[in-house]
């Protein structure tokens, strides 16, 4: 018996020429102008370039959207919650509110879930990564306003969350607040990712005590959140402008 | 590294602990023009593969499966080339002697749902998966000469052969055996009851208004319909067996074959497939019955219901393989051990049965 055997790959793409853009130019000096050109194939495979016509500022700015759409925010009004919005990056405000939790960890449970109290947050999407800040009180908060650890299992010193495996919002949902919030409170909290007594929280018992308290309907003890050492301004700069 | 609470109440996927951090985490896409690593001499139409590099450490791998002589290669190999022409050289060297039974393909990818299949939800894992998929060639084998032959020189023999041939093919491709289609056709007509009492209390309370007349088709109608060597009776104990093998006639012939599957289940031989496999395949090694009995209606239910949706597949199984050295060789050791039994089976089949 002759055994076939092939391989398959689900990530291979195909990319086939479709349009041509030419870039007119003096010599040695800058662009002045482009032309953009449909591509024909010929019997024997060979592209040929066929007649374009100019490129218009709008066009451009089109063909940039379809590219990169991440780069190009859907026009709206902004909510009062958001602090600050760009191509690469989101930073709002999530007030204090009673979210559901997920907890799948020894200590607090085995997938357990309630809706708990929750301190003000501040959330920020940089270009690389995701972070939690808490804030105390109930105002939106300006540069100047002091930030608090999030007191919550998987958020990395400095207040970058652990994604794991989990689907953050991409395309258009990239700046929907609702559903980075969905991702973050809708996936199971695992383990602390910071150890050191006091990191997350200077509530008596620590960290899971806190959450156990909170599971049974305590109110947010806004008292235990610990510094994080540096204002919104600050975090913004060192997560968004250099991150 | 957060876990995600199941497709019915997150966006989020479920994933283990311990899991590599995913790469989505920036979620940006990359500009386009920095996109490809699109070859310059190809500028009409690229392939680009994300996982190049996967494929050629897997390549690496697949080589040490052949001779240097075995592989054909040129310029214009790729590693995905390699992969194919090693499987196939290797598998087709164990699988040399298999005459009769389903033919099958072996399909290497770097992503599960290549095969169809439906995980349910649970994270990609960082491996090779290698699928076994039916070629759709599976032969009728009619073993009643030859099992009423074997039963009249040894009784017990026939019996014997075939309890053992069933054994073999559930660790390697399923035969379509009257006890297989047993198993369908509780479920297709009986209510997932196999005995005539079950379906009747069971009949009574989902049955409705209707009652059972003439026409229903009973468990003890089925089975009555094979002879008893085909579904019950004890089998021959090995010393006995081993009598019996020293013989030079068919019997002798069929009871060295019954040996040596004996002695390749007691070595563990098992295609190794995913035990948490999803999907059922809906191909058999073979069809064995005696061309007189109720196989045939079963076997044509069962592809009626088969079309109805399910997860049916063609796939006989996947297996993963990690990406080294030590994981590759034991999947290839019990690669070939199933290919060996396959092969015993297929030997035993044409010792029991003439395709028809």
């Amino acid at each position: 018996m002759q055994v076939p055997a092939a391989c398959v790959s689900g990530s291979q793409k195909v990319y086939g020429m479709s349009h041509a853009i030419l870039l007119y130019s003096e010599r040695g000096g800058q662009t002045v102008f482009a032309s953009i050109h449909d591509v024909s194939m010929s019997k024997e495979g060979g592209a040929r370039i066929e007649a374009g016509s100019p490129v218009s500022k709008a066009g451009l700015v089109k063909m940039m959207q379809t590219l990169l759409p991440e780069d190009y925010a859907p026009a709206e009004l902004l909510g009062n919650h958001i602090l600050a919005k760009g191509s690469d990056h989101l930073v709002w405000y999530c007030k204090p509110q009673k979210r559901h939790v997920w907890f799948n960890n020894d200590e607090i449970g085995r997938d357990v879930s309630a809706a708990t109290h929750q301190p003000g947050l501040v959330f920020v999407i940089s270009k690389e990564d995701w972070h939690v800040f808490a804030v105390k009180g109930n105002r939106r908060p300006t540069s100047s306003t002091p930030l608090y650890v999030a007191p919550y299992l998987n958020v990395w010193a400095g207040g970058r969350i652990c994604t794991g495996n989990i689907e953050t919002p991409k395309g258009t949902m990239r700046f929907s607040t609702e559903a980075w919030e969905e991702v973050f409170f809708r996936s199971y909290f695992t383990h602390p990712n910071q150890h050191e007594k006091g990191a997350l929280t200077k509530y008596r018992g620590g960290i899971f005590s806190l959450w156990r308290a909170l599971m049974k309907g305590r109110a947010f003890p806004t008292e235990s959140l610990v510094r994080a050492g540096e204002t919104l301004g600050q975090a913004f700069e060192r997560t968004v402008k250099h991150g | 590294m957060r876990n995600g609470i199941g497709s019915a109440r997150a966006l989020v996927q479920e994933c283990a602990e311990g899991r590599p951090v995913a790469a989505s985490s920036g979620g940006f896409a990359a500009g386009f023009l920095t996109l490809p690593s699109i070859p310059q001499h190809l500028p009409v139409t690229s392939v680009v593969d994300e996982n190049e590099g996967k494929w050629l450490q897997t390549a690496r791998l697949c080589a040490e499966l052949v001779e240097d002589d075995e592989l054909v290669i040129n310029d214009r190999t790729s590693a995905r080339d390699i992969i194919g022409q090693s499987l196939s050289a290797w598998a087709s060297k164990h699988c040399a002697d298999i005459q009769v039974l389903d033919k099958f393909e072996l399909i290497a990818s770097l992503d599960r749902d290549a095969f169809g299949l439906d995980y349910e939800g649970e994270p990609e894992k960082n491996c090779l998966y290698i699928g076994i998929q039916s070629q759709q060639t599976t032969p009728y084998i009619n073993v009643k000469a030859k099992v009423e032959m074997l039963e009249s020189v040894h009784p017990g023999l026939g019996r014997t052969a075939v309890s053992i041939a069933e054994m073999a093919s559930y660790r390697t491709f399923t035969a379509f055996t009257p006890q297989v289609a047993l198993h369908h056709a509780s479920y297709l007509y009986w209510y997932g009851m196999d005995n005539d009492e079950d379906f009747k209390e069971e009949f009574g309370e989902c049955g409705g208004e209707e009652e059972l007349d003439d026409e229903t088709l009973l468990p003890s109608q089925f089975l009555a319909s094979f002879p008893s060597y085909l579904t019950s009776g004890e089998c021959l104990e090995r010393e006995v067996i081993q009598r019996i093998a020293t013989g030079n006639e068919a019997a002798g012939e069929t009871a060295r074959v019954i040996l040596s599957i004996m002695d390749l289940i007691n070595q563990g031989a098992q295609m190794p497939y995913l035990k948490e496999f999803y999907g059922e395949p809906v191909y058999f090694s073979c069809y064995m019955g005696t061309g007189d009995d109720m196989l045939g209606r079963v076997i044509d239910d069962f592809y009626q219901s088969t079309s109805d949706g399910g997860e049916y597949t063609d796939m006989y199984g996947v297996a993963e393989v990690d990406f080294n050295k030590r994981a590759f060789c034991k999947w290839k050791s019990e690669m070939e051990k199933g290919f060996a039994l396959y092969t015993q089976l297929d030997r035993l089949m044409r010792c029991i049965g003439e395709v028809q």
